[in-house]
Formats: C-alpha cells, sequence, structure tokens
C-alpha cells in the first residue's frame, strides 16, 4: 500500500464514472464561478432596476430579474460565494469534527465509547430544526452563524457513522494483526482503520454538503435563513416562491443551480466512494 | 444482554437531564418573550406585565425556573401554556395524532420502497435499472422539499379540481358519523397523498443510497464470494447471507430519519396546513411559548434517544461480532 | 404574517366594533330600517355557507382576553356587544337601545334590550355588562385592556335593562370602548378573575351574538352554527367556517379552487385575481387605518437635526414605493391620522415629493459636506445609520432595501437589518436602541394620538422602556397642549381644529415619516350578496345572504 500509487489508483478508478467526471467538473465551473463573480456578474447583486421588475430572462437580463428589479444571473453568480461556503464550512466543520470523536469512540471503545455516544446522541436527540430556529432567532444572523450552527447540529451523525465503522472494523484480522505487531493506537486508527472507514465518511460528507446547501433554503423558507440583501441562493428561491404562478424563473433559476450543485455533489461523493473502497483495490 | 440493555436504559436519565437544560438555557437565552407582544401597548399597565412575570415564574433565574420545570416533568405535568393557558399535554395529544399518520405512514412506504431498490440497484450494478433509480435518487435529494410541495399545489392539486386537496386533512363533515368507513377513508388518502409524496421523496433516496452501497460492499466481501463458491443460489446467498450484513449500518441510518423526519416535517406541514407537531413547535417558538418549545423538544429527544438505544440493541443482535460491554 | 402586531389593541376593538355592527339602519341594500327582516323587500332565504381564511391559530374567544385576529373573528360573531360602529364610524346602538350622559360627562346610563338571550338559553341583563367591565377594571384581570379603562370607576346596575357607567375623569372617546363582546356573567362569577383565563367557556363561547360556536378542529377549521333566535336581522348564512392556512400562496391556491370563499387577497396577487376571477368572486376595496411609517431616533446625532430628516423625507420616493413594490396596492399618506377619519386633514400639512436635488441642497444648507465617499458629514459626523426592521415582512424588507438605495444617492448612509420580531421589539425598539426602524401601525377610530407624540410618552419604566409609542423621544410643547386639549374637549368641530394644527406640526417636524397606507382588497365568492364594504372593510356579515344552498 504505497502512498503515490494509491493516489494514482484512485484517480483512475475515480475517472472511469462519467457521473463522477461531470460532477466535479461542473463543481470546478462553480468555483470558478465564484472566485471570478466580480468579473462575471453583469449588475451589483443589489441594485434596484424598479422599471423592470418581473423582467423575463432577456439579452440585459441573462436569467430575468426579481420583484424588486434585481438583476437574478448576477445575485446567482455572487449568491454562489454564499452558498457554497455555506455547504463546505459546515461539512468540514461537521467532518473533522465527528470523525474525531467518533473514531476515538469507536477505537477505544469501553466507558470512553459510552460517555461520548450518550454526549453526541444528547446533542443529536435535539431536534435540529427546532434547535436552528431557536438559535438564529437568538444570534445575530450572518452567514457565519448559518455555517456554525448547521455544523455543529449536523456533526454527531458523522460520528454515528465513523465510531459504526471502527467498532466493525477494529475487532478485523488487520487491526489485530497490527497491534499484535505493536503498532500504536494512533497508528492504527489513522493507517489501518480510517482507510478503511473512509467510505461511508465520504458518502455522509458528500450529503451533508448538499444537505447544509438545502438546509438553508429550507430556513430561508420559514424566513431564518441567510439575511437580505445577501444573495443567498436558498433566500433567493425562498423569496421567489411567493411569484412562482407569474414568475417562474424569480425561484426556479437559483433553484437550478442548487439542484445541480447538490448533485453535482453527490456524483463526486459517489465516485470517490467507488475509487476509494479498499476492496476493489485488490 | 440483560445488563447492557439495563445499563443503557440507566443512560437515558443523564441524556434525557441534559437534553432539557442545553435545551432550555438556549431558549431563555433567547430575546423577547411571551410577554413582549403585551408589554408593547402603552396602554398595558406595566405593574401587570410584571404580575404575569411573577405568576409563570419568570422573574426567577433560569437554573431556578428549569428545577421548577423539571420538578413538575417528574410528576408527568408539562406545565401550562402561557399562550393558549390550558395544559401543554393537552395542546401536545391534539396534534401528535396528525404528525404520527404522516410519519409512520411515511416511514412504511420508505421502507417498503428502498430497502427492495436499493438491494436489486446493487445487484444489477449498472444496470438499466440502477441507472434510473441512481438519478431518481441524486435529483430528488437536491431538491428543496418546499419547492417540490409548492410545485405540486400547483402542477398537481390546482389543475385536479379538487380530486387532490390543496391542504388539510379532512374535508369539512366528512366523518364516521355522517358517511361511511370508506368515504372518510377515502377522504382521508385524498388529502395524505401530497404531504406524504414529499415526505416520502425526501426520505427514500438517503435510505435507498446506503442500502445500495451498504450491499455493494458487502457483496464483494469474502464470505459472500465463499458462499456463492459453495454453489449457494443467489436468492440464498443475496437475502440470507449478503442482506444480513448490510442491515447493520443501515439500522444507524434509519436511527437518524426518525428524529429528522419529526423535525423536517415542518416544512411540509407549513405548506400543507397539516397540523402536526412541527406547525406546532414553530408557532410557540416564534411566541415563546417555553412550556409547550420544551415538550416538544423533550418528547422529541426522548424518542430520539429511545431509538438510538433500540439502534445499538438491534446491532449487537444482528451482528454477533460486536460484544456489548 | 402581515399582523400589526404593533397596534393589536386598537385594531382589535376596531375589528370588533365593525365586525358585529349594528342593527338599525345599516343594511343600504335592503333599505330597511327596522331590526328584524321587516321592510318591502322579502328577507333573504336562509341557506349556504362561507369559508373564510385565517394565518393564525386562535387561542382564546373571551372578548376581554384575546388577543390575535383569529379569536376575533370568532369573538366578532359569537358575542354582541353595546354599541358598534357603523358604516360612517358613527356609534350605534346593538345590545343598548340608547344611552345618556350626565352633563359633566362623568356618568353614562345605557338603556338595554330585554329581548336578548344567551346561547344557552339565559337571560341577558345590566349584570352581564356591569360583570364584564368590573372584570377589566379588577386588580387581579390578567388582560391586556386594563390600563385602556384608566378613566373609568365603575359599571352599576341600575335595574335589570339598564346599566350606568362612572368614570373618574370626562373621556371624549369614551362612546367607542363600548365595543367589547358582553361576557354571559353566570359562566364566569364562580371563579376569581384571575382565574378567568383558565375558565373552559373561553374555549366554547357562549354570546348572544347571531351564530353560536360550533366545532373547534386546531389547526383545521372552527364552525359557527347559526343563532336562531338572534334578536336582530340574521344571520343568512347559516354555515361559516374559519379554515387555517399557514402558507398565503395556498389560501390564495384555495379561493381559486373555490376551497376558501372570502378572504382578504395578498397584494401581490391582487391584479391576477381579480382580472382571472371576476366571474367567480366579488371585490371589495377599501383603504384600511393602518399605516407604515419610518421612527425616528431623535436622542441620535445627526437625526436630531430636522434638516437632516427633511433631507431624508424629500430623498425617499413614496410613490415609487407604492407603484414599484405594492403593485400600487397602496396609497401614500403624509399624517399618522386615518384618510377615513373625521379629524384627518391635508391642510397645511406639508408633502414630501422626492426631489433628491432638493435633499441635497437642504443638506448643504444646513452645513453638511459631501466627503469622498460620497458621504455628508458634518464636525467629522458621518450620516450614517442603521436600519431595522423585522425580518419576514416582505414588503418591510423591500422598503427598507429601496431606502437605503435612496438615500445613497443624496449622500446619506443606511445600513440595514432585519431582525426576529420580538427580537427586535425587545432589544432594539423597547429600550430605544436603534437609529430608524420601519414598521406599522394601525390609528384607531378616534383621532386622540397622546401616545404617540406626548413628551411623558417617552419616558421610560423602572425596565428601561418606553412608556408609550413615542420611541422617537418628540417633545414638543405645543403638540404636548394639543394632545391633552384633544382628550378633553368635548365639541368635535373643536377637536378637529385642535387635531388640524396637530398634523401640522407633526409632518414638519418628522418624528416619524409616514409612508403609505396599504389598499386591501376582499374578495368574496359571488353566490354570497349584500356584502356591506365600509370605508374599513367588509361588515355585517349577519346581513349577507347565500344564493345557492
Amino acid at each position: 500500500m504505497e502512498e503515490v500509487s494509491l493516489g494514482k489508483a484512485v484517480w483512475r478508478r475515480f475517472r472511469r464514472s462519467k457521473p463522477a467526471m461531470a460532477g466535479l467538473a461542473v463543481l470546478l465551473l462553480l468555483c470558478a464561478m465564484a472566485l471570478l463573480a466580480p468579473h462575471l456578474a453583469t449588475h451589483p447583486y443589489d441594485d434596484m432596476h424598479t422599471e423592470d421588475r418581473f423582467h423575463r430572462p432577456a439579452a440585459e437580463y441573462p436569467l430575468g430579474t426579481d420583484h424588486l428589479g434585481r438583476d437574478i444571473w448576477s445575485r446567482i453568480v455572487w449568491g454562489s460565494r454564499i452558498s457554497l461556503s455555506v455547504g463546505f464550512l459546515s461539512a468540514a466543520l461537521a467532518v473533522s469534527a465527528g470523525t474525531l470523536v467518533g473514531a476515538v469512540a469507536g477505537y477505544y471503545g469501553g466507558w470512553v465509547d459510552v460517555v461520548v455516544s450518550r454526549a453526541v446522541e444528547t446533542v443529536i436527540a435535539i431536534p435540529l430544526f427546532f434547535l436552528l430556529i431557536t438559535i438564529v432567532a437568538v444570534v445575530h444572523r450572518s452567514v457565519f452563524d448559518i455555517v456554525l450552527i448547521i455544523g455543529l447540529s449536523t456533526w454527531p451523525r458523522v460520528v454515528r457513522i465513523v465510531r459504526g465503522e471502527f467498532l466493525k472494523l477494529k475487532a478485523r484480522d488487520f487491526a489485530e494483526a497490527s497491534r499484535a505487531l505493536g503498532a500504536t493506537d494512533a497508528r492504527i486508527i489513522w493507517r489501518q482503520i480510517l482507510p478503511n472507514a473512509i467510505a461511508p465518511v465520504i458518502v455522509a460528507a458528500t450529503l451533508l454538503i448538499g444537505q447544509a446547501i438545502l438546509t438553508e433554503s429550507a430556513l430561508s423558507f420559514l424566513g431564518f435563513g441567510v439575511p437580505p440583501p445577501f444573495p443567498s441562493w436558498g433566500s433567493m428561491v425562498s423569496s421567489g416562491k411567493d411569484y412562482l404562478r407569474d414568475s417562474p424563473w424569480i425561484a426556479l433559476a437559483p433553484g437550478a443551480f442548487i439542484f445541480i450543485t447538490v448533485i453535482s455533489f453527490n456524483f463526486v461523493g459517489d465516485g470517490l466512494r467507488d475509487a476509494l473502497d479498499p476492496k476493489l483495490k485488490r | 444482554m440483560r445488563r447492557y440493555v439495563l445499563g443503557r436504559l440507566l443512560q437515558v436519565i443523564p441524556m434525557v437531564l441534559g437534553v432539557t437544560l442545553i435545551s432550555f438555557v438556549i431558549i431563555k437565552l433567547a430575546p423577547g418573550g411571551f410577554m413582549t407582544v403585551m408589554a408593547d401597548n402603552p396602554d398595558v399597565d406595566p405593574a401587570l406585565v410584571d404580575r404575569v412575570r411573577v405568576m409563570y415564574g419568570l422573574d426567577r433565574p433560569v437554573m431556578i425556573q428549569y428545577l421548577v420545570w423539571l420538578g413538575r416533568l417528574l410528576t408527568g405535568n408539562f406545565g401550562e401554556s402561557f399562550v393558549e393557558a390550558r395544559p401543554v399535554m393537552a395542546i401536545y395529544l391534539q396534534w401528535l395524532p396528525n404528525t404520527l399518520l404522516l410519519n409512520v405512514l411515511g416511514m412504511c412506504c420508505i421502507f417498503l420502497l428502498a430497502i427492495p431498490i436499493g438491494i436489486i440497484a446493487a445487484v444489477k450494478q449498472y444496470s438499466r435499472f440502477d441507472f434510473v433509480v441512481t438519478a431518481i435518487t441524486f435529483a430528488s435529494e437536491a431538491l428543496p422539499s418546499f419547492v417540490l410541495a409548492m410545485v405540486l399545489i400547483y402542477a398537481v392539486a390546482l389543475p385536479s379540481h379538487g380530486a387532490i386537496p390543496l391542504g388539510g386533512i379532512a374535508t369539512y363533515g366528512v366523518r364516521l358519523g355522517n358517511a361511511g368507513l370508506t368515504a372518510v377513508l377515502l377522504d382521508r388518502a385524498r388529502h395524505l397523498v401530497l404531504p406524504l409524496t414529499v415526505v416520502v421523496f425526501g426520505g427514500l433516496t438517503g435510505l435507498t443510497r446506503y442500502v445500495r452501497s451498504s450491499m455493494l460492499e458487502v457483496i464483494r466481501e469474502d464470505f459472500v464470494r465463499t458462499a456463492r463458491a459453495k454453489g449457494l443460489p443467489e436468492r440464498v446467498v443475496i437475502y440470507r447471507h449478503a442482506l444480513r450484513n448490510a442491515i447493520i449500518p443501515i439500522i444507524t441510518v434509519v436511527g437518524q430519519m426518525i428524529p429528522a423526519m419529526m423535525g423536517g416535517s415542518v416544512v411540509v406541514e407549513q405548506v400543507f396546513g397539516w397540523p402536526g407537531i412541527g406547525l406546532m413547535t414553530l408557532r410557540a417558538v416564534l411566541q415563546r411559548d417555553y412550556p409547550v418549545i420544551m415538550a416538544s423538544l423533550t418528547v422529541g429527544a426522548v424518542l430520539t434517544i429511545v431509538t438510538y438505544l433500540v439502534v445499538d440493541v438491534l446491532y449487537v443482535v444482528v451482528d454477533p461480532r460486536i460484544k456489548y460491554s | 404574517m402581515r399582523r400589526t402586531r404593533f397596534s393589536w389593541l386598537i385594531v382589535a376593538s376596531l375589528v370588533v366594533m365593525l365586525l358585529v355592527s349594528a342593527c338599525t339602519g345599516a343594511n343600504p341594500t335592503t333599505g330597511g330600517t327596522s331590526a328584524g327582516p321587516a321592510g318591502e323587500k322579502a328577507a333573504p332565504q336562509v341557506q349556504g355557507n362561507l369559508v373564510y381564511a385565517s394565518s393564525d391559530n386562535p387561542v382564546s374567544f373571551n372578548p376581554i382576553l384575546l388577543t390575535d385576529s383569529a379569536s376575533y373573528w370568532v369573538a366578532e360573531r359569537v358575542f354582541s356587544s353595546l354599541v358598534n360602529i357603523n358604516v360612517k364610524l358613527e356609534p350605534v346602538g346593538d345590545l343598548a337601545i340608547d344611552w345618556t350622559a350626565s352633563p359633566d360627562g362623568l356618568q353614562w346610563t345605557f338603556r338595554l334590550r330585554k329581548d336578548v338571550k344567551f346561547h344557552d338559553g339565559q337571560p341577558f341583563t345590566a349584570e352581564d355588562v356591569a360583570f364584564t367591565y368590573n372584570t377589566i377594571k379588577d386588580k387581579t384581570y390578567t388582560g391586556p385592556y386594563g390600563a385602556a379603562f384608566k378613566w373609568l370607576d365603575r359599571v352599576e346596575v341600575v335595574d335589570p335593562y339598564t346599566a350606568k357607567f362612572i368614570l373618574k375623569e370626562s373621556y371624549a372617546p369614551f362612546i367607542t370602548t363600548m365595543t367589547f363582546g358582553i361576557l354571559p356573567k353566570h359562566l364566569y362569577d364562580a371563579k376569581p378573575v384571575a382565574e378567568m383565563k383558565d375558565n373552559p367557556a373561553n374555549r366554547k363561547p357562549v354570546g348572544t351574538g347571531p351564530w353560536k360556536f360550533g366545532e373547534w378542529v386546531p389547526g383545521q377549521y372552527i364552525a359557527l352554527t347559526r343563532n336562531d333566535s338572534y334578536y336582530a336581522e340574521g344571520p343568512y348564512i347559516p354555515d361559516v367556517r374559519l379554515k387555517f392556512v399557514a402558507d398565503s400562496n395556498v389560501s390564495v391556491a384555495q379561493l381559486e379552487a373555490g376551497e376558501i370563499g372570502a378572504m382578504l387577497v395578498p397584494s401581490k396577487d391582487v391584479k391576477r385575481i381579480t382580472s382571472t376571477y371576476a366571474d367567480k368572486l366579488s371585490f371589495y376595496k377599501y383603504e384600511g387605518t393602518s399605516f407604515e411609517y419610518i421612527c425616528f431616533n431623535l436622542t441620535r446625532p445627526g437625526l436630531m437635526d430636522k434638516a437632516v430628516r427633511h433631507a431624508i423625507a424629500y430623498a425617499v420616493d413614496r410613490q415609487k414605493m407604492v407603484t414599484d413594490i405594492l403593485e400600487g396596492e397602496a396609497v401614500v399618506m403624509d399624517t399618522t391620522m386615518a384618510p377615513g377619519s373625521w379629524a384627518y386633514t391635508t391642510q397645511g400639512v406639508t408633502h414630501y415629493t422626492a426631489d433628491p436635488k432638493k435633499s441635497m441642497a437642504i443638506l448643504e444648507q444646513a452645513g453638511y459636506v459631501l466627503g469622498t465617499d460620497g458621504i455628508y458629514s458634518k464636525d467629522g459626523k458621518r450620516l450614517s445609520f442603521t436600519l431595522i426592521t423585522n425580518a419576514g415582512h416582505t414588503a418591510h424588507e423591500s422598503v427598507a432595501l429601496l431606502i437605503q438605495k435612496e438615500l445613497k444617492d443624496v449622500g446619506i448612509e443606511i445600513k440595514t437589518d432585519f431582525i426576529e420580531n420580538s427580537v427586535m421589539l425587545d432589544k432594539y425598539v423597547y429600550p430605544g436602541n436603534f437609529d430608524l426602524f420601519l414598521s406599522n401601525f394601525g390609528s384607531g377610530i378616534d383621532p386622540d394620538q397622546y401616545s404617540f407624540f406626548h413628551s411623558s410618552q417617552a419616558q421610560k419604566n423602572a425596565q428601561g422602556r418606553f412608556v408609550g409609542y413615542n420611541r422617537a423621544s418628540y417633545s414638543n410643547p405645543e403638540v404636548d397642549r394639543l394632545l391633552e386639549d384633544g382628550r378633553k374637549e368635548p365639541d368635535k368641530a373643536k377637536r378637529a381644529a385642535i387635531y388640524a394644527r396637530y398634523q401640522q406640526i407633526i409632518a414638519d417636524d418628522i418624528p416619524w415619516l409616514v409612508l403609505y397606507s396599504p389598499k386591501n382588497t376582499y374578495a368574496v365568492k359571488k353566490q354570497v350578496k349584500g356584502v356591506i364594504s365600509g370605508p374599513i372593510g367588509p361588515l355585517l356579515p349577519r346581513v349577507w345572504y347565500s344564493e345557492q344552498p
């Protein structure tokens, strides 16, 4: 199991999956869009052309305008920064915290596991949505708060998954063997078990990125999302839903971006899962 | 085994205490109270506001309020709603059946659909069926549920001219007293179609994907190959050997779905006017009706904790390699 | 969630007043003047049903405890009151036949109808009237209306059909407060007043109104049934229901599908609904009494300068706001007085027409210098403020963003902040911790606006909150005097003059910048006829009738 060939092997297998490659391409494009926002946007995101409200998609407004006459394309472009940050950061937060705690709990077992598991279940037991709504009402909403809240409220799921994998894997021969050979705990956790447990974590992580973007949009729907005038895709869909009948593009354009983004993350995660699966490697 | 379960049951106590304490403190941190709107009116005597505050014990330190609340809870009393001035339990029980109906039915549909679909998709990996299933699960996973709900209302309910209602749980006047059982059941079913679709569509994909990926993993394991090599029929290999092992991570996912559904149905309940716990709690949060919020959080938390307990016990039951300690 | 939370007491009394309306001569369609369905024209048939929509869930139907609009809907149909306000906003008798006041205005005697029974068969008497109002005056009363009756001393029962109100001081708007639904004493007097909120009768109300309380399925609907022994005309529609729909897009869809028969159409849907459904729905337009405004904090540097407030008033294009954000479903307003009120005036009241150049000229004249950042400043202080409003209120959010843009164009920086309503009130509005806030208000029938701008109303109580609505901290001795006099002056013409002067001063000082008053479009299904629409909404639902069973 040399590092170099592992990376190459993963990439070779990943490349074989068309959806995963397509997803990766889309995500790279979206990241480029977020980085190049000032150059891609045709209007400032909060500029109101009130005489052109509810404008259909046209040359001047590629994706139309919303109820205040703001250019939807420009808002989507700027909004990609916010929505992608919400997705990436909250998933990163959840996965890093969750993996660490889950690995420790699953590997050591005994009272460590009992205490960690019960603590995590205590947090997970508080219904996510009410926690979110209450906290969002308390804190002064900002993008960062929303990231923190979504991340903090989803990390216990990762703990559960990682812990379950560790429970299963630590009894396996390879872990027992390493232990017999005198490997340190850290090494066994990090080098032996974690690579074998990574597939479900990656599946979970990709789902979490998508879910974070969706959770933000559901929060927006209930009136607790990223506050205006910052354009998050979720808040754009949610304010556009009132005009779904006559001016569907207001909700559907950002909705399509959410859809494509989440699907791409899931494709990539799926491809990675197949590519990383150690059992295929033999 | 009995000792393990008993031990786990004992651990439930500090967990419930933890959940309720955290929730209580968070809720109390929120500015604004149910007196806020009342106090907004200059015609309301400030002395009255103080009197009501004292009446509900809101003038005392948060920890004392928590202990009082906890003490009452031990006698099975969730207290009285500030807003509705009647026992929280009565309010809760009034809204609970609707949530249960929607979610239990939803869970059943999800199980019945997701497990076979996931297995078939895994067994026939890269087939056309697998492709379609994967495409649908990916697509539905990426769709915000309120968008789906609104689209269903405009695309299905509105053009159906009343065949599929726009919301609510029953047609006025259609009840067992004055309509036949079939008519009543049919009416309830019509009202269930759209909310159930949204609930199932939202929950289906996660489980299907997990079943599929879990099956894929297991199918490649040695013991499955061995079983195949021994010449066992494919059916036996899949359903006896593979499924049994694939089900383990699925249990975790199901365990996560139950509380998630209770919380996630707020959006569905809001759009379809389905009077369930989600709507009740959302209103209570907006009105800062602490006793109602606390009841909802506590019941939800206990439900979740018990689900995890059951999941862990099942883990031990289905996978003999895991020792309970 | 477009509830006028700031003013629920006023809106509340208004709604109760208007909708449980009067008996005599209030039905122009039949032209009858008697209490019964008499006259030349045959009485409409008793048939049909009408489903109303509500986004609120009601809580308690007790008229002296309730605080939300869904509960009013029920109370205004199940209870009746001593007096109602008619289409012309004048008081007319309902349970009271007539009333007389002593010359000093301290004693009011009401003669009551003798033919009225509660829905449970018990007779209605002066005891019930005295009980209802004396409960509000009780020291242990927990409802919100106590302080509104500060001037009332007690109510006495002269004989079973005569009630006497004894006032501590003369109070000009007295008669407009006689609009609370009368409670049945026999269901409430067994328990102390402090426990009234727990009385089961609050959830299954018994009144003397045209409809009886029927069935309530929480989260679904409330059904009322006809009171067959109602003492006055109607009701003709026996089956009325209030249906709960949380999402306004869904309730509009239900209106289109015919599942809802009467509701206020959200302004964004008015154009489409009125043009598409003219054959299925009748529309009643009216200008409500509520208005949207920006409150300036006059203790803040910059905003305490009248020139800055004038500059802001000239920079904000209210007409554009109305046409572009509200789809024309609103009217620009210049004063806090409802245009339907007899005290309303435009004479001498400054109307601010959008004029960015004038704004900038005013600022420059007042010594402000345009900085390189495009923002005016004076003595090193930039004109930069934060405008807060309640999150989730689409119109407020949009208006705030528009104002932000317009003020930027004239060199005033505005940061917007959208905060959940009760958080906003508790942390920012009550303690006076804001620069500007955007909100709405319902002005009452009576022109008394003492609590808005009297300097005493800008003081804070022990908890550090304003005692009145004067959160602008506005103080002007002349306005104080006018408001004090207006409350005591019994002569209507003299009062009108007082309030005209008051409106002129306020429009010039602009502690509040009044923006607009939303127009309302009320849709009722075509089969329902006889709908009376007053200046502030459809009223007297008991005389509406259905042409179809």
